[in-house]
């Protein structure tokens, strides 16, 4: 008898296929498991709703049911989470997309969850009535920003924090940069300049797909300028804050940026 | 010294730092990672998007005559502490490593700088 050398190619091809199967069954139902969530909490929910935007791609509705009976209702497609809906009042963010839209929708679901809980994510149907130009978040958008922690001081509290150690400020709030506290000659050439390429960056990412891969979180970078000083960009939403630090004083502003965003 | 494997020692020498990932900012893809957990393309997309931008920044800023513009940049987010790599050599491969602000960033920034350096070298 013949040893047998190699698997079955027709068995490895069916257990490749069974999955897939699986998926497109999945992609096409109108149906959804109603599973109970709330032994994970409230990050158990956003797993829960992230791992369904993740695989939903043709427009679909989504309800949240509580005791009481639907307290809310997603809308999704195209792997994004377009709105959500709580209460019956619609929830129209504006322009937001990315980041922000996410917080928006965390802060709703975080709403609804303390109200509501426990909550089963049923699928409600095909979903119409929406712009794909309408705020979204992608599913790792909402982990992000449902995962984020409520930080202790914040922007204002890194600023108030490191504001002795940095030579100049400056603020750009519409297109002027206003000076904040004086510094050296050159700095407000290079922070003026700086902030028209922020400027510019940013309304490239707004001009671009709804999918622009920008974020609304509170971030500092810190920039090589010269030998002994460094560039602080500190942004948050439409806030932008530019500074010329001493270079040795690096670790004191990430110490500082560490204890403002402590939760 | 493959690229996988440099990204891997750079992790085991500072096991704070949760990922490293080499790509090119030109194409703005992440081409290798090592990371703690496991991520989707759209981080990595947005991780080198970050890159591109802040050195874009960092490019764009008036210097004093004679000062070039670094090829270590950092970025700091209410999570993590993120340092940015750029080859001097193509100013387009980097590395990008996050972890905890705790942590030394100047150390990690002269490990990842190093690796980058031995890992893009041609034989």
């Amino acid at each position: 008898m013949m040893p047998k050398l190699r698997p079955s190619r027709r068995a490895g091809r069916k257990e490749a296929t069974d999955p897939l199967r699986r998926a497109v069954e999945r992609l096409a139902s109108d149906e959804v498991s109603d599973e109970t969530v709330e032994e994970g909490g409230f990050g158990a929910l956003i797993d829960r709703i992230a791992q369904e935007v993740d695989e939903t791609i043709l427009p679909r509705n989504f309800a949240l049911i509580g005791a009481s009976g639907e307290v809310a209702v997603l809308t999704v497609s195209n792997r994004r989470l377009l709105g959500v809906e709580a209460s019956g009042s619609p929830l129209i963010p504006g322009v937001a997309t990315g980041g922000r839209a996410a917080e928006e929708f965390s802060d709703i679901l975080r709403a609804v969850w303390e109200v509501s809980a426990p909550l089963r994510l049923v699928l409600k149907g095909r979903a119409d009535g929406f712009s794909i130009e309408d705020a979204s978040c992608s599913a790792l958008d909402l982990r992000q920003a449902a995962a984020e922690p409520a930080a202790e001081q914040g922007m204002e509290g890194f600023l108030s924090a490191v504001q002795a150690q940095a030579q100049a400020w400056f603020c750009r709030a519409g297109i002027a940069v206003q000076p904040i506290q004086d510094g050296a000659p050159e700095a407000s050439e290079t922070l003026t300049a700086l902030a028209r390429d922020v400027a510019a960056q940013r309304a490239k990412s707004k001009a671009g797909a709804v999918r622009a891969p920008s974020s609304q979180r509170p971030t500092c970078a810190i920039l090589p300028y010269d030998g002994d000083r460094r560039v602080l960009v500190a942004e948050e939403a439409d806030a932008l804050i530019l500074a010329l630090a001493d270079a040795a004083a690096t670790e004191a502003l990430v110490a500082a940026w560490k204890l403002a965003f402590r939760p | 010294m493959s690229i996988a494997q440099g990204l891997d020692y750079l992790r085991d020498g500072h096991p704070a730092c949760s990922l490293a990932a080499f790509g090119d900012l030109g194409t703005r893809l992440v081409l290798r990672s090592s990371a703690a957990t496991e991520h989707p393309q759209e981080f990595y997309d947005k991780l080198c998007a970050q890159a591109a931008g802040t050195f874009g920044l960092s490019d764009g800023l008036q210097r004093p005559d004679g000062v070039a513009a670094g090829n270590e940049v950092v970025v700091l987010t209410p999570q993590d502490a993120r340092v940015f790599v750029r080859s001097p050599e193509n100013g387009s491969d980097f590395v990008g490593c996050i972890c905890d602000a705790q942590q030394d960033l100047n150390d990690i920034a002269a490990s990842a700088a190093a690796m980058l350096s031995e890992a893009t070298a041609t034989p």
